[in-house]
């Protein structure tokens, strides 16, 4: 940064220091209530855009599966891969709701829902069409990224497999050890 | 003399009013999250992330090397765009603003038209599912028309189909499912949608609004919406982004107040509702 925008910078952040104060902590956030447009919303948030902070103490595991589908039917499935990194958690507790269950084994036991992966694939249709977008019918190998916490409210839950089930039928379909 | 300090002036005070300019400034673009990330905060109202749903965008390789900073302003004001007029002109969004956190990622992906299957060749960047595993929706934008997908918590989107954005991400950060006939992706998730009349008509969390109707899936399931035929978010397609319904809410509203407090809609589908006005 030059040091006569680095002097304007200053000069902008003065006047920032004289308007209302930026919403505190955010545990309260809902609508800010003095953030009416996008340009107080950047505004407010700037300050916190432009601090780095270390990696989360937090880890995620990174389930790379093949899905073998037929018409959208599920014919089996492969794990490729799996990765354990360093992350905050996807909100997957809160929003729990679908037909497949993912169990958490280990230290603590946890589970959470998501829809059918092969039945959560949708697409746009033209202006003329029926229905606005339409469910996308597989079929072959399709490649499906499961993200998984290994942490629930800060707490490391000592996962040690991740299994998934497909509530509508019963049947497994991953059932993993998670090494790191 | 007296000229070159009115020069100087001049150009400070052009200087001052750039760095105060309140939108994505790619000039002056933040730095990563975290030491060697690839992501970056937009507009972050809790940094820890914990209170807030998390969206990602990934450029498509058409807005060009985003070192470049023309190249960036691009993406930032399409960012902007999918912002201001997609998810803001959700009530339910808008009110809740405080709840979600905007970040980009510096390595692109491609979507492109599809080589089989109906939807975009996608090609997404392997860094979205490693600094970017937080995300509860990765969107990439791109300028070139497509039918565009979405796949779990990855779409794709232009920057101006604002009410597919907001269609595919309440589906991806909220799990709720598809409320049109007869070819979309269904589950029970109540109180919007049920598997058996019984269980929708004796819902007590669906009694302010209930007036379930029935619809037969292609797959010859039946289902049963506790909203009769109300064109909300979850149903309606076009460009112009409306609203929640109530039942919808009341799922945005479960997941929403897992991280504190929420913000009732002001307005519910079928009532239409501009931000801008």
């Amino acid at each position: 940064m030059s040091s006569a925008r680095a002097l304007a910078v200053i000069a902008c952040l003065a006047t920032f220091a004289a308007a209302p104060a930026p919403a505190a902590a955010q545990d309260a956030a809902t609508r800010p209530s003095d953030v009416d447009t996008f340009e107080e919303a950047v505004r407010q948030t700037r300050e916190r855009t432009s601090e780095q902070r270390p990696r989360p103490t937090t880890q995620v595991a990174v389930l790379h599966l093949t899905l073998d589908a037929q018409a959208g039917e599920l014919r089996g499935a492969e794990v490729d891969r799996i990765e354990v990194v360093s992350a905050n958690p996807p909100k997957v507790f809160a929003r729990s709701r679908g037909s497949w269950e993912v169990r958490l084994q280990g230290r603590q036991q946890a589970s959470y829902r998501i829809p059918n992966p092969l039945e959560d694939v949708e697409i746009e249709n033209p202006p003329d069409a029926r229905s606005p977008y339409s469910r996308v019918e597989l079929t072959g190998a399709v490649p499906f990224e499961l993200i998984v916490p290994l942490s629930r409210d800060g707490n490391s839950l000592g996962v040690e497999r991740i299994q998934v089930v497909d509530t509508d039928t019963g049947r497994v379909v991953v059932d993993t050890p998670v090494r790191r | 003399m007296q000229h070159g300090i009115t020069h100087v002036l001049v150009a400070f005070l052009a200087l001052s009013l750039a760095a105060c300019a309140v939108e994505f400034d790619a000039a002056d673009p933040p730095p990563p999250i975290a030491p060697g990330s690839t992501v970056h905060g937009l507009i972050e109202w809790d940094p820890s992330q914990s209170s807030t749903l998390n969206i990602l965008f990934v450029a498509d390789t058409s807005y060009g090397d985003l070192a470049v900073q023309t190249n960036l302003q691009a993406f930032f004001e399409d960012i902007e765009l999918v912002i201001e007029d997609g998810y803001w002109q959700n009530n339910a969004y808008y009110r809740n603003l405080g709840r979600f956190n905007y970040y980009y990622i510096t390595v692109a992906g491609t979507a492109a038209a599809p080589t089989s299957g109906i939807c975009p060749s996608v090609t997404w960047p392997a860094e979205v599912d490693t600094d970017g595993a937080f995300a509860d929706l990765v969107l990439l934008l791109h300028t070139n028309p497509l039918r565009d997908c979405r796949w779990g918590r990855k779409a794709t989107s232009e920057p101006t189909s604002f009410r597919t954005v907001v269609h595919e991400s309440t589906h991806a950060l909220f799990n709720i499912p598809d409320e049109y006939c007869c070819d979309g992706g269904y589950y029970v998730a109540q109180p919007v949608l049920y598997s058996s009349s019984a269980n929708c008509s004796g819902d007590a969390a669906n009694a302010a609004w209930r007036d379930c109707s029935s619809f037969t899936a292609n797959s010859g399931t039946d289902w049963w919406r506790s909203e009769d035929d109300i064109s909300d978010i979850m149903v309606s397609g076009g460009s112009v982004v409306v609203e929640a319904g109530r039942a919808d809410w009341a799922i945005m509203n479960d997941v929403l107040s897992a991280f504190g407090s929420t913000g009732t809609p002001s307005v519910f589908a079928p009532d239409s509702w501009d931000h801008n006005p």
